[in-house]
């Protein structure tokens, strides 16, 4: 076993596992055989990094642990490839989810509040289905309605290590001042929305 | 809806398209189009809100202090335009036009001074308003995020097909061996038990006992018996000797208490 190398072994793990490896079970899965410690395995991943600098494949590190992806600068090409398998998400999919992201734990009541419409199964499956979302538990409320909150898969489809690395939720702006402006009833208050990039054309 | 009136538009109509540089805001009457086709458009709308939210910003009206009568007017020209359509219209869009049909009859309520907590008819609806453009907002945001499969491509080296190979191990011919007793206690298991009686009969021992007794005057009664036999054959033949005794075919004699007990025939010899 003297032929053993940690960063080889590391990359055809990553290379083959379906799902990102965590340093913790890296280390689990290779310290069976081999006397190493947990620095080893980073020292080895820091190492792939630098040898993939020159190539276009990269690791990317997310909510559960590390895989090897292709860099962004080939996506053309596979663009090519898997045109087909590009998923497309509505947008009551995506606002039902980023609801969910951002308020988490939320019950269908909170999203319908929210959005101003019911909440369609059909999308609560498809989330359910895909392990973006899941149930944590039930409010304390008539009904007992089911609480959701987002996965580390959740993430890990995004590419992101946490919830905080989500783009800001944009802050309201106003309640304070918006008595004061109600009262006045008048229309001087100019604050420009700006252009509404959000407007559907 | 009106005849179109081209220097006098209508401003709260909404055209849904301007063809030779007219707003057409009526479906020509003579004109068929599938109402797929602008169901596509309408059904971009996420709900009322959406659609509350589109009139305000399209038009670049303060959310804080929306024209409330204007805009109900539009939306209730949208809802109208969809039913026109005979599309589905959700159950949201009627309680909407209702919440802003509610609020604006309370705009034109006087404000009483001295009822403090009295809030804007619209506070409500713009919150509403502004919670769900949050939310809009960074959901589109969210779909711009690096995505797999769209933007990120996972390496995936087939595993499925480097299955292990089976490693069969090497039997002796002992194990073997063993292995086969073992099926074939098993197969005893299953095997039946299978019970037979003798086959005893009554009327044949009392045959027996009648030839036993015919050339003798008395037979001790123990002779009768064949203690070679089992319990069964025992029974069979005293209920044999009852049976004889019923049937007034023999006689059981005892001379003196606790003597010998004797069977006598009482067939008359030839």
């Amino acid at each position: 076993m003297n032929d053993f190398n940690l960063k080889h072994t590391i990359e055809a793990l990553l290379l083959s596992s379906d799902e990102p490896l965590s340093t913790e079970k890296l280390f689990k899965i290779i310290s069976n055989k081999h006397q190493i410690t947990k620095a080893d395995v980073l020292d080895s991943i820091n190492s792939l990094e630098n040898d993939y600098l020159e190539k276009e494949i990269e690791v990317s590190r997310v909510a559960s642990g590390y895989r090897i992806q292709a860099k962004k600068t080939i996506n053309d090409y596979l663009n090519i490839i898997f045109a087909e398998r590009t998923p497309k998400y509505s947008r009551a999919l995506m606002e039902t989810l980023s609801i969910i992201a951002y308020k988490q734990p939320v019950t269908r009541g909170d999203i319908e509040a929210i959005r101003g419409v019911s909440v369609s199964s059909s999308i609560m499956r498809t989330l359910t289905d895909r392990n973006w979302i899941k149930i944590i538990g039930y409010r304390d409320v008539p009904g007992k309605p089911a609480m959701f909150s987002t996965t580390a898969d959740f993430l890990n489809y995004f590419g992101l290590e946490k919830l905080e690395e989500l783009p800001d939720l944009p802050d309201i702006k106003e309640p304070k001042n918006l008595d004061l402006d109600l009262d006045n009833q008048s229309n001087t208050l100019t604050q420009k929305e700006g252009p509404s990039e959000t407007v559907l054309n | 809806m009106q005849e179109k009136d081209h220097n006098n538009p209508i401003q709260s109509e909404m055209p849904f398209a301007i063809v030779d540089g007219e707003q057409v805001t009526e479906l020509p009457k003579d004109l068929y189009i599938p109402p797929i086709a602008l169901q596509v458009f309408l059904d971009t709308f996420e709900g009322p809100l959406d659609l509350l939210l589109y009139l305000i910003r399209k038009q670049n009206l303060n959310i804080l202090d929306i024209p409330i009568a204007d805009i109900t007017e539009q939306y209730v020209d949208y809802i109208n335009l969809m039913k026109e359509l005979e599309l589905e219209l959700a159950g949201e869009y009627l309680l909407m036009a209702a919440m802003l049909a509610e609020i604006k009859s309370r705009m034109l309520l006087p404000i009483f001074e001295d009822i403090e907590e009295e809030e804007d008819p619209r506070a409500e609806l713009i919150r509403r308003l502004l919670e769900y453009e949050r939310y809009r907002t960074v959901s589109e945001k969210m779909n711009q995020l690096d995505r797999v499969d769209r933007d990120v491509f996972l390496s995936a080296i087939d595993t499925d097909q480097f299955n292990q190979p089976i490693v069969l191990p090497d039997i002796q011919l002992m194990d073997l061996v063993m292995s086969f007793k073992e099926v074939l206690k098993k197969a005893e298991m299953f095997s039946t038990l299978h019970f037979m009686r003798e086959p005893l009969s009554v009327k044949e021992r009392m045959a027996t006992i009648l030839e036993t007794i015919q050339d003798k005057d008395f037979v001790r009664f123990e002779e009768l018996f064949d203690l070679e036999e089992e319990k069964m054959g025992l029974v069979v033949t005293f209920l044999a000797i009852l049976e004889l005794m019923k049937e007034l075919l023999i006689e059981i004699v005892q001379a003196k208490e606790f003597g010998t007990i004797h069977v006598k025939t009482l067939v008359e010899k030839q």
